[in-house]
C-alpha cells in the first residue's frame, strides 16, 4: 500500500537518511526499530509531509505522495501520531478528537468520538479537560484516538511507548492490536525493540540513517537487535 | 455621562484595532507594525468610494474588503514563505516594518502628504440625546459594533469548526497540518478578518475626525498593542476590556489632567496593571509549550 524507496532526508549537511526503502501493505502492522538519533522521526516526519525528502520517492498505491504538504498527505490516509504526542493543550479533550475528524463529516465525527471512548474509555470522562491537563498516558490516547479520528488507511506511531509506565504501555498496546485488527495498517517507531515486535508482523532495523536488518518480527533475531541497539 | 460615553467611544475603536491585533499577534504569534497602515488603507478605500457618491454602507464595506485583502495577500505573499523556511519570529516583524513605511509611502505620496476631508454625510453624526446629555451617535454606534464583533469572534474562535482549527494552527502549525488542516488558508484568513477589523476602526475613526492623512492612525499603533499587553495576550475579551479602559483613562486625562499627558497616564495605567498582573487582565499564565 505504500512503498517508499531510496528515501534520502537531509538537514543542510547532515544526514538524517540515506536511502532507505521501506514497504507496508494493507492490513499489515510493521515496525521500524532504532537506537535514539538513528533517524526513525526524520522518516516519520517525512512520511507525514512535515520534511520534503531530498531523494527518493514515497507512493501511497499508484500515487507519489513524497513532497506534498503535511494536511494532503492527512487527507490521503496518511496519519502521523507523533513524538511527544503534540496534544493541542489550551484544546479540551473533545476539541482534539474533533481537530482529528477535520475533514470527516460532521455525522461521523460524533460517531466516531463515540468509538475513540469505547476504546479508551479514560478519554470519555475528561472529554471537557484541557489537553494540556490529561497525564503522560491519557495524552498518548488521546493523541492516538486523535489519530484514528481520521480514519486513517495508514496510522503512523512514532515512539507512542516514551515515558510511560509498563501499565499504560500494555494498555496502549492492546489498543493498538485491535486497531490493527480491524484492519488499519500501522507503521511504528520504536527504540524498545520487544514491544514493537510484539505487536508488529514484520521489523526494519534503522541504525544510523540506515536499514540495516529487516523481516518477519520472529526472524529479526535478538542477537541481531543486541547488536545495533545495545 | 458625556466624557464616560467619549471615552468609551474612543476605546471601542481601541479595542476594535486591539482585537484585530490579538488575532494575529496574541493567537498566531505575529507582532505586525504593518497595522497602523492597514487602518489607514481601508479608510482611505472608503473615502475613495464615498467620494464617488456611493452610500455609506458601500464605502465601509469597499474599506473593509480592500484592507481584508491587503492583509490577506500581505501573509499569502510574505509571511507564507517566512513560515515554509521556518524563519525566526523576528523576520516577521521586519517584514511588517518594511510593509508599513512602504505603503506609508504610497500613500503620502498619491495624497501628497496632505490631510483629505472625510466625507460624513450619511454617516450617523447627529448628537442624540440620552438622559438629557448629548451623546454623539457615532460613538454609541462605534462601542454597539465592537461589542458584536468581539461576540461573534469569541463565539468563531471557541465555538466553531474552524475557529477551533484557528487556535489548533496557532498552537502548533505542525500538529494541525498533521490533523489535516490547510495551515496557510488559516493564516491567511486570520489576517483577513483582522484587515478587516482594522479598516473599521479606521473608518470610525476618520468619520469622528472628520478627516484622514497618511500618518493618522501612526500613533494609534503602539496603543493597539499596550491594549493588547492591557488585556491579556491572545485574549479577545482582554482586547477589548483593555481598549475601552485605554479609551476612558485618555478621555478623562485629557479634560482632568491634559491632553499633553494623554497617552502618558495612559501608559502609566498600563504599567501599573502589568505590575500587578503581568500576563494582563485576562490573559493566561504564563506557559512554555513543550
Amino acid at each position: 500500500m505504500i512503498k517508499i524507496e531510496d528515501l534520502v532526508v537531509r538537514y543542510g549537511a547532515v544526514v538524517a537518511l540515506r536511502g532507505i526503502s521501506i514497504e507496508v501493505e494493507a492490513g499489515e502492522a510493521v515496525s521500524v526499530i532504532g537506537p535514539n538519533g538513528a533517524g526513525k522521526t526524520s522518516l516519520m516526519r517525512c512520511l507525514a509531509g512535515l520534511i520534503k525528502p531530498s531523494a527518493g520517492s514515497i507512493m501511497l498505491d499508484a500515487q507519489r505522495i513524497g513532497g506534498k504538504a503535511a494536511h494532503i498527505v492527512s487527507r490521503q490516509g496518511v496519519v502521523l501520531v507523533p513524538e511527544g504526542r503534540a496534544i493541542l493543550a489550551p484544546l479540551s479533550v473533545k476539541q482534539n478528537l474533533q481537530m482529528g475528524g477535520y475533514n470527516q463529516p460532521k455525522a461521523e465525527v460524533k460517531a466516531s468520538i463515540d468509538d475513540m471512548i469505547a476504546l479508551f474509555p479514560v478519554l470519555g470522562r475528561r472529554l471537557d479537560s484541557a489537553g494540556g491537563l490529561l497525564s503522560g498516558g491519557e495524552q498518548q490516547m488521546l493523541a492516538i484516538a486523535r489519530g484514528l479520528m481520521a480514519k486513517p488507511r495508514l496510522l503512523m506511531l512514532d515512539e507512542p511507548s516514551m515515558g510511560l509506565a509498563p501499565k499504560v504501555v500494555d494498555n496502549i498496546l492492546d489498543a493498538l492490536r485491535l486497531v490493527a485488527g480491524l484492519g488499519t495498517s500501522i507503521l511504528l517507531a520504536e527504540q524498545n525493540a520487544s514491544l514493537a515486535l510484539d505487536i508488529t508482523e514484520r521489523a526494519y532495523v534503522l541504525v544510523n540513517g540506515e536499514i540495516v536488518a529487516s523481516g518477519a518480527a520472529a526472524e529479526v533475531g535478538e542477537d541481531l537487535l543486541e547488536r545495533y541497539l545495545s | 455621562m458625556q466624557q464616560f460615553i467619549n471615552g468609551l467611544s474612543l476605546g471601542s475603536s481601541y479595542a476594535l484595532l486591539g482585537i484585530g491585533v490579538t488575532l494575529v499577534w496574541g493567537v498566531l504569534g505575529i507582532l505586525t507594525f504593518a497595522h497602523a497602515q492597514t487602518m489607514t488603507i481601508g479608510a482611505y478605500a472608503a473615502l475613495i468610494t464615498l467620494d464617488r457618491g456611493y452610500p455609506v454602507i458601500v464605502g465601509v464595506i469597499a474599506g473593509l474588503v480592500v484592507a481584508g485583502l491587503f492583509s490577506g495577500l500581505m501573509d499569502l505573499a510574505l509571511f507564507t514563505p517566512l513560515r515554509r523556511k521556518r524563519a525566526p519570529e523576528f523576520a516577521f516583524v521586519i517584514v511588517t516594518i518594511g510593509v508599513s513605511q512602504i505603503s506609508d509611502a504610497f500613500e503620502a505620496s498619491r495624497t501628497r502628504s496632505q490631510t483629505l476631508p472625510f466625507p460624513r454625510k450619511g454617516f450617523p453624526v447627529e448628537p442624540l440625546t440620552l438622559l438629557g446629555r448629548n451623546v454623539p451617535r457615532l460613538s454609541l454606534v462605534m462601542l454597539v459594533t465592537s461589542v458584536i464583533v468581539m461576540a461573534m469572534l469569541g463565539y468563531w474562535l471557541h465555538r466553531t469548526k474552524s475557529g477551533t482549527a484557528v487556535r489548533a494552527v496557532a498552537y502548533s502549525r505542525d500538529t494541525g497540518e498533521l490533523l489535516g488542516i490547510n495551515s496557510k488558508w488559516i493564516f491567511a484568513s486570520c489576517f483577513f478578518i483582522s484587515g478587516t477589523l482594522a479598516a473599521l476602526a479606521g473608518i470610525f475613526l476618520a468619520a469622528s475626525s472628520g478627516q484622514l492623512s497618511h500618518s493618522s492612525n501612526d500613533a494609534i499603533l503602539l496603543l493597539a498593542f499596550a491594549v493588547i499587553v492591557l488585556g491579556g495576550m491572545g485574549s479577545i475579551r482582554g482586547a477589548i476590556v483593555g481598549g475601552l479602559l485605554l479609551g476612558l483613562v485618555s478621555v478623562y486625562a485629557t479634560v482632568y489632567v491634559s491632553s499633553v499627558f494623554r497617552e502618558a497616564v495612559a501608559m502609566l495605567t498600563i504599567l501599573v496593571v502589568l505590575v500587578v498582573r503581568p500576563s494582563g487582565l485576562f490573559g493566561e499564565k504564563a506557559t512554555t509549550r513543550v
